[in-house]
């Protein structure tokens, strides 16, 4: 059964064990997004976006008449959701705790030297001062490790561009890098 | 350098997963959400119309603007208002026992000499 009709199936009957079906499959797909949108260093408030994102989508379900797949339109409410939550985050914190690298790259690799972790602090200021897509892409890509037809899926994008925001947004990060290592 | 040599260490970083019941407290919110806390337009009404009604009043008089700055005084310091009060009831009852207190007669001695004690410790010269 396809989730266009798990949804249908749902309006009509009610029934809980339908949307929870349509939560566990694409839960994981949600997450994935969301997570990228919010970045690494906020991946705490993952599963919780998530959440809110099923249930907005719970909210709306009425609204949702077929015309694009079930997931599209899932994604665009998981994009919506979490966009506004990364701007809530950043107006209420002034800066993305980027240390957070230490713990999560440091201690798991003993090989990872400061060096390292230094690398890895400047790449991801770097990302994060980029525009909310193309920073989503980086993350999909490098951190989700997603192929860029998975996120032409998520993100309802032709592969094609995909290619390109990816292009885009690595040339941007190679000149910020480039000028954050000159100014050292 | 390739343009592709920064990004690897980004793939070490850990990746967020869903909790095994994340599906069932999504579900259980969506079926029963939380009842929101509403207050209807006409309460808000009527207390806006108290609030002016009663502001208008106590404006006319001196009284009620005695008031109302005993008001915002003790809204604005809570805290040393709290205080206040309860020193001067402390201060109040104290006084009030004295004026109660068996003057002759059994127990009268004992009375005197606790009042003592007490009034003793209020001024620090308790041992």
């Amino acid at each position: 059964m396809t989730d266009e009709e798990l949804v249908e199936r749902y309006l009509e009957a009610r029934d809980p064990a339908d949307f929870r079906e349509l939560v566990e499959r694409n839960g994981p797909r949600v997450l994935r997004l969301v997570a990228s949108i919010l970045g690494p260093f906020r991946s705490a408030d993952a599963e919780e976006t998530t959440q809110d994102v099923f249930l907005r989508a719970h909210e709306r379900l009425a609204q949702f008449r077929g015309e694009a797949r079930f997931s599209t339109w899932l994604h665009r409410i998981a994009w919506s959701v979490a966009v506004n939550r990364t701007r809530l985050l950043s107006a209420r914190r002034e800066h993305v705790p980027l240390d957070a690298v230490y713990d999560l790259a440091g201690p798991a690799d003993p090989r990872a030297d400061a060096e390292a972790s230094q690398r890895v602090v400047r790449l991801g200021e770097a990302v994060e001062a980029l525009p909310d897509l193309y920073r989503t892409v980086v993350y999909l890509h490098y951190w989700q490790e997603a192929s860029v037809a998975e996120i032409g899926a998520l993100l309802g994008a032709p592969p094609n561009t995909v290619k390109s925001y990816l292009f885009r947004a690595r040339e941007r990060i190679l000149r910020s890098l480039e000028t954050k290592g000159a100014g050292r | 350098m390739s343009s592709e040599d920064p990004f690897p260490p980004l793939a070490t970083l850990a990746r967020p997963r869903l909790s095994p019941f994340f599906a069932g407290r999504v579900v259980a919110r969506a079926v029963n959400p939380p009842v929101p806390c509403t207050r209807s337009r006409l309460m808000l009404l009527y207390w806006l119309v108290l609030a002016c009604v009663a502001g208008t009043a106590l404006a006319g008089t001196w009284a009620g603007v005695g008031a109302l700055l005993l008001v915002a005084a003790c809204s604005a310091f809570p805290g040393a208002c709290a205080r206040f009060v309860v020193a001067a009831a402390v201060g109040l009852s104290g006084r009030r026992a004295e004026r109660h207190a068996p003057q002759r007669g059994c127990g009268a001695s004992r009375w005197r000499a606790s009042a003592d004690s007490t009034r003793e410790w209020r001024s620090g010269d308790a041992p």
